[in-house]
C-alpha cells in the first residue's frame, strides 16, 4: 500500500442489453486503488476490464453498488458535477488517442484546462508545457495530430491527462494500437512518470509481459475480481 | 266564272254585320285624344307632372306643351329652378335643353324625365306613327268594355318595345295601357281619364286630362300627368326648328 | 491560447463539402426571403401611394351618416350641406395635423360626342388638389415611373368656366375624342353634329355633353371640354371614367352638396389618432373611415392580403429548408463525432459546453452564410431593378415595372430569424447524443 485511498468500489455490479439477453459485466465488484500506485488490470477480451475503468472513472452509472472517488460518494453527484470532477481529478488515455484534428499538440494538451475556473490563463500555458515536457515532445508543441506518429499522439494524450494534475490517470489499452517497441517505451513513459511524480496510474490491457513491471496487479475474470 | 260564285259567298260571310274599327283606326283616334295635332293648325296644353316616390312625394314639375304635326315642344314653367328647360321632338329625334348649354343634347325617349314618365311620354303620342297593332280580344276595364291591342314598336328609337294598349269601344280612347319589356313582362302601367276636349273641324273630341303612371313592380312608386287647358292654337313651325336652340 | 470560437472555427474545415452545401442553401434561401420580402415591401408601398394619392383616397374621409353605403342610392340624403361642409372643413383647417383637404363628389350618367352616348363614372375633385398629389413627394418616391396624365395638362391649369374634364384613356377613343381643347383654335362655331360622319364629326373639337339625372330626379346636363387623358390603372374603369372639378359635377346635378370630404394628414402614423379626433369633434351625424378599411378599398386590402400570405408561405417553405438542411448536416457531424464528444465528456466538459462548441460553430457557418446571402440578394435585386422588366398583375392597367425595395429592418430581422432557426436545428441535433453516457459515446473502446 503506496498511500491513502483515493478510488474505492464496493459492491459494484453493471450488466448491459444485447438485444433480449441481458449480460452482466461486473459482478459485486469490491476494489481500492491508493495514491502513487502503478496498476494493471489484466484479462481477456470481454473480461469486464473495459466497464470497470467507466466505473472508476465515472463516465458510466453502476446498476448496484458505491463508487468513492477521493471520499467523495460519485452516486450523489449531479451530472455537472461528475464532469468537474473528472475534469479536476481523473485524466483518461484511450486506445484510439481521441485528440482533436484541428488542434496543435499544445492546443490539445490545453483542452481540459480551458473549462477549469480554478487555474488563471498563465498557469495553464505554465503546465501545458510542463506536460509536454514531461513526455518529451516540445520540439512538436505547433503541430497537428496527423503529422506525428502513433507513439507521439499517445504522448501527447498523456500530456494532456496529465496536465490537469489530476489525482488518478486512467488508460483503457493504451498500447493496443502501437507496435511492441512503442508500447514498451509508452509503459516505459507512465512508470518513469510514476516513480519521478508519483502520478497514480491504473490502467487495462491483454497484455502478459506488462505485468513484471508493474506494482500491482488486477486480474479480472467474467466481471468477477480477483487478487 | 266556276270560282265566282263560291268567292262572292265567302266574301258575304266573310264581311260582317257591323264596321268593327281597324287596330289602326284605334290608335289613331286614341293618339288624337292624347295630343296628337292632325288637322289643327297647332295644339298648346298645360302639364303638370307630379311625382311620388315610396309614398313621399318626390318633385313636381309643370310643362307648356305646343305640338304641330310631328313636331312638339314641352318648355318647363315650374319649378323655378327648372325654367327654361325643354324638350324638343322632331318626329322621333328627341333634343333636351337647359339654359347654359351651348348646344342641345340628343336624348332618347326611353330615358326617365321624372320619376316614372320618360321623355317619350311627355308630349303627344304618335302611336299609330310608331307601332304596329295586332288585335288582341276584348276585356273590361273599370266597368268599360275595350279593344284590347298588342302594340310593337315600328322602329329602335321609339319609346317602348311593347304595349298592351286597352281601347274604349264606346269612344275609342285609350283606358289603359301596360308597357312591356321586349321578353312581354309589364314593367309599367298607365291609365287614362279623358275629362277635357278640342274641337276639330267642328266637332268636338274627348281630351286627355289625366295620366296616371306606376311601376308595375311597386305601386308606392307613381307620377301623375295632370292635362290643363288644351285648345288649337297657330304655333310657327321654326318654334320647333332645332337650330334656333344654339347660341 | 485558445477559444471555443477558434476551436469552432478551425472545426468548420473538417467538413467543407457538407458545410459548403448547408451554408449555400442556407444562403440561396435567405436571399430569396430577401427577393420575397422587397417585392412584396415595394408592392404595397405602390399600392398604398395609389390609394392614398392617386385616387384621391386620402387617410380619412369623412362622410354623413351611413353615407358611404347610401350615397349611390339617395345622394341627395347622403351627402354633406354647404353648411355641413363649412363646419368640417373649418375644423380641418384648424388641425395642424392635417396636410390638406378635398370635398369630393361622384355620379354617373351618359357622356355624348353628340351622335354617340356612352356610360360614365364621374368623379369631381378641387383641380388645385388634384395638382397637389399628382406631385407628392410620396408619389414621386414609390411611383416614379407612373404617368397620371397620359395627355393635355391638369384641370388646374384652366379657368372654372370651361368646363374641363379628364377623360379615361378608353373612353376618349370610344367618343372619338382625342384631340384636346390646347390643340384647337379659341373660336370654333358651335353647330349641330353631322352624325351621318360620327368619327370626322368627333375630332371636329374637343367637347362632349354630360347628361345625368339631376339629385331632384330630372333631367339634367352640362357641357365638357376634354383637355386631358388618364388612365385609371384599372383595365375594368378605363373605359369608362371621367374625372372633372367638384364645381362642375355640381352643376350636372343641380346641388351644392358634396358626397363626402377626404383629407391627408402630414404623419400617416397618427391615422388611428386622428380619426378618433375628428370622429369625436364631428358627433354621430358624421363617420370618419380610415383609408385602409376593407369596404373603402378592398382592391388594396385584398392585395396586401395576398402579398403577405405569398411572404409567408414563400418564407415559411424556404426557412423550413434551411432548418431541414442545418438539422441534417447537423445531425451527420455529431454522428461522426460521436467518440469525440465522449472524449471531452471523460475529460470534464459538461453538457453546456459541449453544446456551446456545436452552436458556436453553426452560428459562425449561419454568419457567414447569412452575410453571402445577403449580398447575393442586393446583388440580385439591384439587377432586376435595372432590367427595366414590365409586368402585368391582375387588374393593372397598361403593367408595371417590376421594381425591389428591401426595408433593411425586415431583413436583418429575417436573417436573424434564420439564424435562430439554425441554432435550434443545432442544438436538437446535438441534444439526442447528450443523453447518452460518456462511455456509450465512446463505443467500442471502453467496452
Amino acid at each position: 500500500m503506496n498511500g491513502s485511498t483515493i478510488i474505492r468500489l464496493e459492491q459494484v455490479s453493471k450488466s448491459y442489453h444485447l438485444g433480449k439477453v441481458e449480460v452482466p459485466a461486473l459482478r459485486a465488484v469490491t476494489l481500492e486503488i491508493h495514491s502513487g500506485e502503478f496498476t494493471a488490470v489484466i484479462g481477456a477480451s470481454g473480461s469486464g476490464k473495459s466497464t470497470l475503468l467507466n466505473m472508476i472513472g465515472c463516465i458510466d452509472q453502476p446498476d448496484s453498488g458505491n463508487v468513492w472517488i477521493d471520499g467523495v460518494d460519485v452516486l450523489s453527484l449531479s451530472d455537472d458535477k461528475k464532469s468537474d470532477l473528472r475534469n479536476q481529478k481523473i485524466g483518461f488515455i484511450f486506445q484510439s488517442f481521441n485528440l482533436v484534428p484541428v488542434l496543435s499538440v499544445f492546443e490539445n494538451v490545453e483542452l481540459p484546462l480551458l473549462i477549469n475556473p480554478l487555474i488563471s490563463a498563465s498557469d495553464r500555458k505554465q503546465r501545458v508545457l510542463e506536460a509536454i515536457a514531461d513526455v518529451g515532445l516540445e520540439a512538436l508543441a505547433p503541430n497537428l495530430p496527423d503529422q506525428l506518429s502513433g507513439g507521439q499522439r499517445q504522448r501527447v494524450a498523456i500530456a494532456r491527462a496529465l496536465a490537469g494534475h489530476p489525482l488518478l490517470v486512467l488508460a483503457d489499452e493504451p498500447t493496443a494500437n502501437l507496435d511492441s517497441d512503442t508500447s514498451l517505451k509508452i509503459i516505459e513513459l507512465m512508470l518513469d512518470l510514476n516513480s519521478r511524480k508519483k502520478i497514480t496510474f491504473l490502467f487495462s490491457t491483454h497484455d502478459e509481459r506488462v505485468m513484471s513491471r508493474v506494482s500491482r496487479i488486477v486480474h479480472i475474470k467474467d466481471g468477477v475480481v480477483g487478487a | 266564272m266556276r270560282l265566282f260564285i263560291p268567292v262572292l259567298f265567302a266574301c258575304l260571310l266573310a264581311t260582317p254585320s257591323f264596321a268593327a274599327p281597324t287596330p289602326a283606326e284605334l290608335l289613331a283616334s286614341s293618339d288624337r285624344a292624347r295630343g296628337a295635332a292632325k288637322n289643327l293648325k297647332g295644339l298648346s296644353w298645360r302639364s303638370e307632372v307630379v311625382s311620388v316616390e315610396s309614398g313621399k312625394e318626390e318633385s313636381s314639375v309643370t310643362y307648356t306643351v305646343k305640338v304641330l304635326g310631328n313636331d312638339a315642344l314641352a318648355q318647363v314653367t315650374q319649378p323655378a329652378r327648372q325654367k327654361g328647360e325643354l324638350v324638343l321632338f322632331n318626329d322621333r329625334t328627341l333634343w333636351y335643353f337647359k339654359p347654359g348649354l351651348k348646344k342641345p343634347v340628343n336624348i332618347s325617349p326611353r330615358q326617365k324625365l321624372v320619376g316614372q314618365a320618360a321623355n317619350g311620354d311627355i308630349a303627344s303620342t304618335q302611336y299609330a306613327r310608331d307601332y304596329d297593332a295586332l288585335e288582341a280580344g276584348e276585356d273590361t276595364v273599370n266597368g268599360q268594355k275595350a279593344w284590347k291591342l298588342e302594340l310593337k314598336a315600328k322602329a329602335r328609337n321609339v319609346t317602348y318595345d311593347k304595349i298592351r294598349y286597352w281601347i274604349s269601344k264606346s269612344n275609342q280612347v285609350a283606358l289603359k295601357a301596360e308597357f312591356l319589356t321586349l321578353a312581354g313582362v309589364p314593367f309599367k302601367v298607365a291609365e287614362f281619364k279623358y275629362a277635357n276636349s278640342i274641337t276639330i273641324a267642328g266637332t268636338k273630341f274627348p281630351f286627355v286630362s289625366e295620366m296616371k303612371i306606376h311601376d308595375a313592380n311597386n305601386a308606392e312608386n307613381k307620377t301623375s300627368i295632370t292635362y290643363k287647358n288644351p285648345k288649337e292654337e297657330a304655333h310657327a313651325a321654326g318654334l320647333f326648328n332645332v337650330n334656333s336652340l344654339m347660341k | 491560447m485558445m477559444s471555443f470560437w477558434r476551436l469552432a472555427f478551425r472545426n468548420l474545415g473538417r467538413n467543407r463539402k457538407r458545410n459548403f452545401a448547408t451554408g449555400s442553401a442556407m444562403a440561396f434561401g435567405f436571399a430569396g426571403i430577401l427577393l420575397l420580402t422587397a417585392y412584396a415591401y415595394r408592392a404595397k408601398n405602390y399600392l398604398r401611394v395609389y390609394t392614398v394619392y392617386v385616387v384621391h383616397t386620402g387617410h380619412l374621409i369623412v362622410f354623413p351618416k351611413n353615407g358611404f353605403e347610401k350615397f349611390a342610392f339617395e345622394p341627395e340624403k347622403f351627402s354633406l350641406s354647404a353648411a355641413e361642409q363649412e363646419k368640417i372643413l373649418g375644423l380641418l383647417k384648424a388641425d395642424p395635423a392635417v396636410e390638406r383637404f378635398e370635398r369630393q363628389i361622384h355620379g354617373q350618367g351618359l357622356v355624348g360626342n353628340g351622335c354617340v352616348s356612352l356610360p360614365f363614372m364621374a368623379r369631381g375633385y378641387e383641380p388645385e388638389v388634384d395638382h397637389a398629389l399628382r406631385e407628392h413627394p410620396q408619389v414621386k418616391l414609390w411611383m416614379p415611373k407612373f404617368r397620371y396624365l397620359l395627355q393635355g395638362r391638369g384641370l388646374e391649369a384652366y379657368p372654372p368656366e370651361l368646363g374641363a374634364l379628364l377623360l379615361s384613356r378608353g373612353l376618349s377613343s370610344a367618343l372619338g375624342k382625342t384631340r384636346l381643347h390646347d390643340q384647337f383654335p379659341e373660336s370654333a362655331p358651335v353647330s349641330l353634329p353631322d352624325c351621318e360622319h360620327p368619327k370626322e364629326q368627333a375630332a371636329k373639337d374637343s367637347n362632349v355633353q354630360l347628361l345625368s339625372g339631376a339629385w331632384a330626379g330630372n333631367l339634367s346636363a352640362v357641357d365638357g371640354e376634354v383637355v386631358g387623358l388618364f388612365t385609371t390603372g384599372v383595365q375594368e374603369t378605363d373605359s369608362s371614367a371621367i374625372m372633372g372639378s367638384v364645381e362642375l359635377l355640381q352643376k350636372l346635378f343641380s346641388t351644392d352638396r358634396v358626397a363626402q370630404i377626404a383629407v391627408w394628414l402630414k404623419n400617416p402614423d397618427t391615422l388611428e389618432a386622428s380619426r378618433a379626433k375628428l370622429a369625436a369633434q364631428l358627433g354621430e351625424d358624421f363617420e370618419v373611415l380610415r383609408w385602409n378599411e376593407e369596404r373603402l378599398s378592398p382592391y388594396y386590402v385584398g392585395t396586401v392580403n395576398f402579398l403577405d400570405t405569398l411572404i409567408r408561405a414563400g418564407g415559411l417553405v424556404l426557412s423550413t429548408i434551411i432548418a431541414l438542411s442545418v438539422l441534417n448536416s447537423a445531425t451527420m457531424t455529431v454522428l461522426e463525432r460521436s467518440q469525440e464528444v465522449g472524449m471531452y465528456r471523460s475529460m470534464g466538459f459538461r453538457r453546456r459546453h459541449i453544446r456551446q462548441l456545436y452552436v458556436q460553430e453553426s452560428l459562425l457557418l449561419s454568419f457567414f452564410s447569412l452575410l453571402c446571402g445577403g449580398i447575393l440578394g442586393i446583388v440580385a435585386i439591384r439587377l432586376i431593378n435595372a432590367a427595366d422588366i414590365l409586368y402585368h398583375p391582375p387588374g393593372v392597367a397598361g403593367g408595371l415595372y417590376l421594381i425591389l425595395v428591401l426595408p433593411a429592418g425586415q431583413a436583418i430581422g429575417a436573417g436573424t430569424f434564420i439564424l435562430l432557426l439554425a441554432l435550434l436545428a443545432t442544438l436538437f441535433a446535438v441534444s439526442t447524443r447528450l443523453r447518452q453516457t460518456p462511455a456509450d459515446l465512446l463505443g467500442g473502446t471502453l467496452r
